[in-house]
């Protein structure tokens, strides 16, 4: 049945090999889980440094180097090994033993595995390791007493202690209380004594397997080991210790600061008030002290009394007795201020509540085994699973009976305690609120007392699937977790933005980093210099692309605006004042063109009664002057001749004009519309109409603009085509109206003359007809008309004289203004010449 | 006391030509009345005398008569012009535009034809005639004219006219450093053109001026003449 294994999970038993169980498909296998008992795996924790608490970063650090200054001690049987907590193992392997990083014997025997064989304790100071994993001095015990071991503690006391019922744990915990009163009597020696275990002495039926091997090893360690073997089972008692001195302890260079307040305090603090001072006992501990209390000078112990559990109580009560017992020893007693409060429970019985829980529950177990059944409300879970039945030879009367001194014999060594009296503070609270966090957690976590705990059985207590699988992922390995750390170790240290802190988040791929120092190559491009001037001057045709062009604001517009207001000021002004006075005071023009002349030769020449073909083509516009150059010449043609006269317009307002114009400047002649003359109207059509009026004009314009025929009335008399006209009297504003009328009629006319009454603005471009002798006289415009008027018609109708001197005031007004502005100009261009070459 | 028309007349024209002048403030809605009243009264007028001057006497007033005489050949005659309007007025939508185009296409080339033979027959080969009778003594003679002022015309007007056809001589040649560059003599004879068209020019800007400043005068003379008459100035 030894071959079997044992489903942690479901307690069912598999045959030997069997790598999971088979009911629950447990693994069985040992390499992937934990398993009680199992050792913990080797873990370089010490990558993982930074992620301790700061107080600890420190103490570490120190007690490397206190490790690394001082010289190597001679090795003590025990080794200070961590604790079976990771975080701690890991501090213990930062130093580079791996004896630290055994699993703790006691813990080994505990859990029933086979113990390592003790290694010698490499040096430390382990000043600073107390911190750490504790020391032996820490847990000095002001008195000793088999009878405050449990009783299965009890039962593996060494033989030679007399007591069977005693163990490792009471061993150590009676050789500490040892310590403290040696420490506290420096005058005591050491005892030759190796207080060895004895074997279990309870009865093997009722001891389980592990424990009895756990006693058997004990029993043959022990004329191996000397005294401190006992202290396996805490291997952060079994760090070597040195004499106790307060006075000789230096704390000042590798304490933590922590410490060092506390060391301060504890200095500050008399010793007096520390030993016994029911003040400092917590409650619970000061309610069984005035049972029996023969200390001297206890204070009153009604708040104190109050604090004291009632297990802490029956252990007061024992120490108090025992002090009885050895006066001497107990005057002798370390104040609670030289023991490490959370030892205080175990090492002087005066226990207060700076004791850990999970010692307090050792203490418990120890100290009241009578009440085992309270006992295992304090105990924790690992320790209740590792707590023997009770026997009947767990008695506290033999324990009591054991006599004070013999450990204090055992005692190999010189111890020193973790803090010197002075160390803890008055308020014993104080060192709860100097422990880190976690620690205090640890201590401050209560135990209900109302609620018994399971007896913890080795499958509950470290059952292979008790880690979740995602916490066992998160395990930090050996080299898995080194490999990181050292890489990450290597990697840069963010110190931007969101991974402010972080080392090696974004590690350069491997081969991706450079091997050498890139080439360099130049960037200045060869060009020559014509590419260069080339360049320059796309560069500037760019920038003058992109370049905003301002648009110069026309400043001369408000000057013309004036300008423009004064000319037509000056214009109206003349013209108002003229067209007023009435009087004549510019004589009219002396010299008289030749295409006048000739007009009025043409005119003169005209046979009396004659029909005459009087083409109408100017804008209402132009109608003051057309009538008033085209009036004398008419008035003097009606007067002189009595021509017939038939209208004939080119545009759509010749006919009317015609019509104004006979009953305007012409109307003294009385001339009747289809009697004297015939308005034959509009001839559509353009150039095209004008042909055709010339070719056949009866055909293309039948009817006057009455409606009636006007080809057979009395100015029409004997007329059948554009030649039988004895002459045509074109009246018009534009040379292409005109050379319309000449071209058109050019070739049907015959030698019937043509005069035209143009304006002013047409004459240049009829003057050529003139020239050609295809028009026989021209009168022009306003100057025309004045001087027909004036010389050829003794002054008739009167129109063109009236506006005469407007005209000519205005046109000397136009000369003037021509002449000045000629001449600013003329100035100013002068200036910029002259501003031009003196800039120059 | 019965209003006369040519007050009523003097009136309107009296306010429409202040109206009009008030454009010398820059435009504003008196003259834009006064544009737009004017716009659409010439407009109206035009119409009524298309119809009256052009359409009656020469479309529907033919065909009419053809009504009446049955003259079919007249009538026939007739029925081109009366094809050629309605067609004219598809142009009004461009949707079916297209169908006027064959009468545009009659008018411009008859147009065309015409301008080309009247300005051959009536313009270029009359003024190259006179341009050569400068020079003709006998012809001066008849005209009254010296030799010496015929000859100093038309070498005025044979310059002149050389010039100023040398002056729309474009042609030139590239220099070396991409430069364009008209000849020597060519430019130098669009230079005393350029002289003669700055003339012709001038001449042309006064008689615009002289043509204008008699409209006004004219317009003053009408405004004077109201008042004058309205409040009895004699």
């Amino acid at each position: 049945m030894t071959d079997m294994i044992t489903c942690p999970l479901c307690g069912i038993e598999n045959p030997p090999g069997q790598k999971i169980c088979i009911r629950c498909q447990t693994p069985l296998s040992m390499d992937a889980s934990f398993q009680p008992g199992q050792a913990p795996n080797r873990k370089d924790t010490g990558e993982l440094e930074p992620l301790l608490p700061q107080w600890l970063r420190e103490a570490r650090e120190i007690a490397r180097e206190s490790e690394t200054n001082k010289p190597p001690e001679p090795h003590t049987p025990l080794s200070p090994s961590a604790s079976n907590m990771d975080l701690l193992a890991g501090l213990q392997s930062q130093s580079g033993d791996e004896a630290e990083e055994e699993i703790p014997d006691w813990l080994a025997s505990i859990t029933g595995t086979a113990a390592p064989k003790p290694k010698p304790e490499e040096t430390e100071t382990g000043e600073v390791r107390w911190v750490e994993a504790g020391k032996r001095a820490d847990f000095q015990q002001t008195e000793t007493g088999n009878d405050e071991m449990p009783p299965w503690l009890a039962g593996i006391q060494p033989a030679s202690a007399g007591a069977e019922d005693k163990d490792e744990l009471s061993d150590w915990f009676r050789k500490s209380g040892e310590e403290a009163v040696t420490f506290e009597t420096p005058s005591s020696q050491p005892s030759a004594d190796g207080s060895p275990f004895s074997p279990l002495a309870s009865s093997p039926d009722d001891t389980p397997d592990w424990l009895k091997q756990m006693s058997a090893d004990a029993g043959e360690k022990q004329p191996e080991q000397p005294v401190a073997a006992p202290f396996e089972s805490s291997d952060w008692f079994s760090q070597p210790s040195e004499p106790r001195s307060s006075q000789s302890l230096d704390f000042s260079s590798e304490t933590p600061d922590w410490l060092k307040q506390i060391q301060t305090d504890a200095n500050a603090a008399p010793s007096s008030q520390a030993i016994g001072s029911e003040r400092e006992i917590p409650g619970w501990l000061g309610q069984e002290v005035p049972a029996d209390s023969n200390i001297p000078a206890q204070p009153p112990a009604s708040e104190p009394l109050s604090e004291t559990p009632d297990w802490l109580a029956g252990l007061v009560a024992e120490s108090a007795s025992v002090a009885e017992a050895a006066p001497a020893e107990s005057e002798a007693l370390v104040s609670e201020d030289e023991v490490p409060s959370w030892l205080k429970p175990e090492s002087d019985k005066s226990s207060n509540n700076v004791t850990p829980s999970w010692l307090q529950s050792e203490s418990n177990t120890a100290e009241q085994p009578q009440a085992s059944g309270e006992l295992f409300n304090d105990l924790p879970d690992w320790l209740k699973s590792a707590a023997p039945p009770p026997s009947p030879l767990d008695k506290p009367e033999k324990a009591a009976e054991m006599p004070p001194a013999e450990p204090a014999k055992a005692m190999p060594f010189e111890t020193v305690p973790a803090f010197a009296e002075g160390d803890l503070p008055a308020g014993g609270n104080a060192f709860l609120t100097e422990m880190p966090d976690w620690l205090s957690n640890a201590i401050e976590t209560p135990l209900s007392a109302g609620i018994v705990p399971e007896p913890i059985t080795s499958s509950d207590a470290l059952a292979p699937n008790v880690l979740p699988s995602w916490v066992e992922a998160m395990r930090p390995s050996d080299q898995g977790m080194a490999n990181i750390l050292a890489t990450a170790n290597d990697q840069p240290l963010e110190s931007q933005g969101a991974l402010a802190g972080l080392q090696g988040v974004l590690p350069a791929g491997v081969g991706f980093t450079p091997t050498s120092k890139p080439k360099a190559y130049s960037i200045k491009i060869n060009t020559s210099e014509e590419q260069l001037k080339h360049a320059a001057i796309l560069e500037q045709i760019l920038a003058a692309e992109t370049a905003p062009v301002t648009i110069s604001s026309e400043k001369s517009l408000g000057a013309s605006r004036i300008l423009r207001w004064a000319l037509a000021f000056i214009l109206l002004a003349v013209a108002f004042g003229t067209a007023f006075i009435r009087s004549p005071f510019f004589s009219t023009p002396v010299a008289i063109p030749n295409e006048l002349n000739y007009a009025v030769a043409v005119a003169q020449a005209i046979p009396a009664d004659a029909p005459v073909l009087v083409a109408v083509d100017y804008e209402p516009s132009r109608a003051g002057e057309m009538e008033a150059a085209a009036a004398p010449l008419l008035d003097n043609l009606l007067l002189i001749k009595h021509p017939r006269l038939t209208f004939v317009a080119s545009n759509e307002a010749g006919s009317i004009l015609a019509e104004r114009l006979i009953a305007g400047p012409l109307a003294v002649h009385n001339y009747q519309s289809g009697v004297t003359y015939l308005n034959l109207g509009y001839l559509p059509g353009g150039q095209l109409g004008i042909r055709a009026f010339a070719q056949n004009p009866s055909a293309t314009a039948p009817l006057d603009i009455n409606g009636q025929t006007g080809w057979a009335s009395a100015p029409l008399q004997g007329v059948t085509s554009l030649s039988e006209f004895a002459a045509i009297l074109l009246i018009t504003d534009t040379a292409n109206a005109a050379r319309a009328w000449i071209e058109q009629t050019q070739s049907v006319r015959g030698g019937i003359p043509i005069l035209v009454v143009s304006s002013a603005q047409s004459t240049p471009m009829i003057q050529p007809y003139y020239e050609s002798g295809q028009v026989n006289g021209i009168v022009s415009g306003l100057y025309g008309g004045a001087l027909y008027e004036q010389r050829f018609n003794n002054g008739r109708p009167g129109t063109a004289r009236a506006y005469w001197d407007a005209y000519s005031v205005g046109m000397l007004a136009a000369a003037v203004f021509l002449l000045g502005g000629g001449l600013i100009n003329l100035g100013l261009g002068l200036r910029d010449r002259s501003a031009g070459k003196a800039g120059k | 006391m019965p209003v006369s028309l040519d007050l009523i007349t003097g009136a309107l024209s009296f306010l429409f030509t202040i109206l009009i002048l008030s454009y010398l403030i820059g435009d504003n809605p008196l003259f834009k009345i006064a544009v737009y009243l004017f716009v659409g009264v010439a407009s109206g007028y035009v119409a009524v005398v298309i119809f009256w001057q052009a359409l009656y006497p020469k479309l529907f007033l033919p065909l009419w008569q053809v009504a009446l005489t049955a003259d079919i050949n007249r009538g026939l005659f007739l029925l081109a012009p009366l094809l050629g309007s309605l067609l004219l007025l598809f142009k009004l939508f461009p949707g079916s535009s297209g169908a006027a185009r064959i009468v545009m296409a009659f008018l411009v080339g008859a147009g065309a034809a015409v301008t080309i033979a009247g300005a051959l027959s009536g313009t270029l080969i009359p003024q190259v005639n006179a341009t050569i009778n400068f020079f003709d003594m006998r012809s001066a003679a008849a005209r009254n004219i010296s030799a010496f002022e015929a000859l100093g015309n038309g070498a005025i007007l044979l310059l002149g006219l050389v010039t100023s056809l040398a002056y729309f001589h474009f042609g030139a040649r590239q220099r070396p450093d991409g430069s364009a560059k008209r000849f020597g003599l060519i430019e130098w004879i669009a230079w005393l053109g350029r002289i003669f068209i700055g003339i012709t020019l001038g001449v042309i800007f006064a008689g615009v001026y002289a043509a204008a400043l008699t409209a006004l005068i004219e317009r003053i003379s009408s405004l004077v003449n109201f008042i004058r008459v309205l409040f009895g100035i004699p």
